[in-house]
């Protein structure tokens, strides 16, 4: 088994137009983006998302490969989305697999479902790919910020993420270490039915939680140690800075779901 | 049954931009019944190493040989390398996870399907081997202390009674009582009919034991040859960073100076004898 195929959250680094943007634009963008990309009910309103989303996707300068590797876990839904559709929708009927009729509408249907799950996921990638997860929660805090007088514990939440995505490698790691130990003890991870592949990860199991346990225990000690107090009056070395292509960058997108939201309006799109 | 690598270069993640070569062509043989120390700084290869020695991780090219047979070979049968070859990794205690000591130790052999009477055997002569007091058997190994727990997890290696037998820094984080222990334990296993392979980067830790010392630097062979070989490189060493333990670093800096010693004192019983030799004829006196 090979844990490093992984990519969930992976920064690809690099100096993009989309990596230099401020996170904060690029997480708005992706929420509008998303709405812009399940609005449409022509093929002219898709054609035009998907022709945004990959504008978006040349800009931000990663090899195509790894934002179809982000692709890869969503498949099954993506699958169970498209059967869905092609078989529950009512319509003009095609062909029959026993009870199960297929329509045209259905057909359909299920091809703009998976349009749609696959642009979302690509654009949700992009911000991940070219963001660093620091920049990211960081990003996460400012936005959240405003909330905090109405008791949505900003900070706390962006600390915990900062945290769990710092970890998720190192855990990564440590399971891989585990595994490799266990396996030059004869363990097998690959064969056998589902029951003794279940039960032949408790030797990984316990091991991967008690070495997550004592590396919180440490974590906190370390961050009392050096005064941590909470977000409270807490300063940052890097504040975030909007720039001119940030504005840029805004007005685009917010335009564009303009258009799309009109052209739905009008029937057009 | 001897180890053989060909021309092994292992690279992790290629293709992306953390692409990092850990091992570049690596040819070396581990002959039956040696004691072998292998040395590098952090980083240099090391661990990627003795990965590919019993089949956890397949060179990206060249060839790896255990007993004749390729490991890089389809479904060769790798489960039955990893009981011939034994590898303790680093921090083992790190890997405990049975209820009880006996539990995790039995791991390994139950693995191997072999028969309670069989397993049982097993448990108890690995034990004895590391110097586990039976007592020991029904506790939970995680009550122990680092030097104990480091004992059962080398035990559960032990249990499957491999013919060779590969550790990956095993006195890592021990106090000098438990390193020293653990180390005369390591002495006696090539008596036991094992071959031992021992990582670290310390000269320290193998200078004494080892037949051959093998040097890694930067995923290359750096050096290969016995330690008294290797320490009358010693400036070599000490440009990657590694030091010479203080006897030989002693006999070394003599010889620079002139004095008339032996190259092959290495430990410190060897260095004194020369030393004293040296003087005693009048060696010392330019």
């Amino acid at each position: 088994m090979n844990l490093s195929s992984v990519t969930i959250g992976q920064y690809f680094p690099g100096n993009s137009y989309l990596h230099r943007l401020d996170p904060r634009t690029k997480i708005l963008a992706v929420i509008f983006l998303s709405v812009a990309i399940f609005l449409p009910q022509t093929w002219a309103g898709h054609a035009l998302t998907v022709a945004f989303s990959l504008v978006a996707v040349a800009l931000a300068q990663v090899p195509l490969k790894f934002i179809i590797r982000g692709l890869r876990p969503i498949l099954i839904f993506m699958l169970f989305a498209m059967i869905f559709n092609a078989f529950l929708t009512p319509g003009e009927k095609l062909f029959a697999i026993g009870t199960l009729t297929v329509t045209r509408e259905g057909l359909i249907l299920s091809g703009v479902a998976a349009i749609r799950l696959v642009m979302v996921v690509i654009v949700a990638s992009l911000l991940t790919l070219t963001t660093s997860p620091i920049l990211l929660t960081d990003g996460i805090e400012r936005l959240l910020r405003p909330l905090s007088p109405i008791g949505v514990p900003a900070h706390e939440l962006a600390l915990m993420m900062t945290i769990a995505l710092r970890f998720i490698p190192t855990l990564m790691e440590e399971a891989d270490r585990i595994m490799r130990a266990q396996t030059a003890r004869g363990a097998d991870f690959q064969t056998g039915n589902i029951v003794n592949r279940v039960k032949g990860l408790i030797p990984v199991m316990v091991p991967l939680f008690v070495a997550a346990f004592r590396r919180a225990d440490e974590l906190a000690t370390a961050m009392e140690a050096r005064g941590y107090r909470g977000g409270k009056g807490r300063t940052k070395m890097k504040e975030l800075a909007l720039g001119g292509h940030d504005l840029v960058a805004a007005v685009v997108v917010v335009l564009f779901t303009g258009v799309v939201v009109f052209m739905r309006v009008t029937g057009r799109g | 049954m001897p180890i053989t690598l060909n021309q092994v270069s292992y690279t992790y993640q290629p293709g992306t931009p953390y692409q990092w070569k850990a091992l570049d062509d690596i040819s070396l043989t581990i002959p039956d019944g040696e004691f072998w120390g292998i040395i590098g700084p952090t980083g240099s290869g090391k661990s990627t190493l003795i990965q590919h020695m019993n089949g956890l991780l397949k060179p990206t090219s060249g060839q790896v040989l255990v007993d004749g047979l390729d490991l890089s070979a389809r479904k060769a049968g790798l489960r039955e390398v990893r009981q011939k070859v034994g590898l303790v990794f680093q921090y083992p205690e790190h890997q405990l996870f049975g209820e009880t000591i006996f539990e995790d130790i039995a791991f390994g052999p139950r693995n191997m399907k072999l028969s309670v009477d069989d397993v049982e055997r097993r448990v108890t002569r690995a034990m004895e081997r590391v110097g586990l007091d039976p007592s020991f058997r029904q506790r939970s190994p995680f009550t122990l202390s680092g030097g104990q727990a480091r004992r059962v997890a080398l035990a559960g290696v032990m249990a499957m009674e491999p013919r060779v037998l590969i550790l990956d820094e095993p006195t890592a984080g021990l106090d000098p009582r438990g390193r020293e222990e653990l180390l005369s334990l390591i002495h006696g296993f090539p008596d036991m009919g094992m071959t031992v392979v021992l990582v670290s980067h310390s000269m320290d830790d193998v200078a004494e034991m080892a037949d051959k010392v093998l040097v890694m630097h930067q995923g290359k062979l750096f050096m290969l040859g016995t330690p008294a070989e290797l320490f009358s490189r010693r400036r070599e060493l000490e440009e990657i960073g590694l030091g010479v333990p203080a006897a030989a670093r002693m006999v070394s800096m003599l010889q620079e100076r002139g004095w008339d010693l032996p190259a092959g004192a290495v430990t410190l019983d060897e260095a004194t004898a020369a030393i004293a030799r040296a003087l005693g004829k009048g060696g010392g006196r330019r």
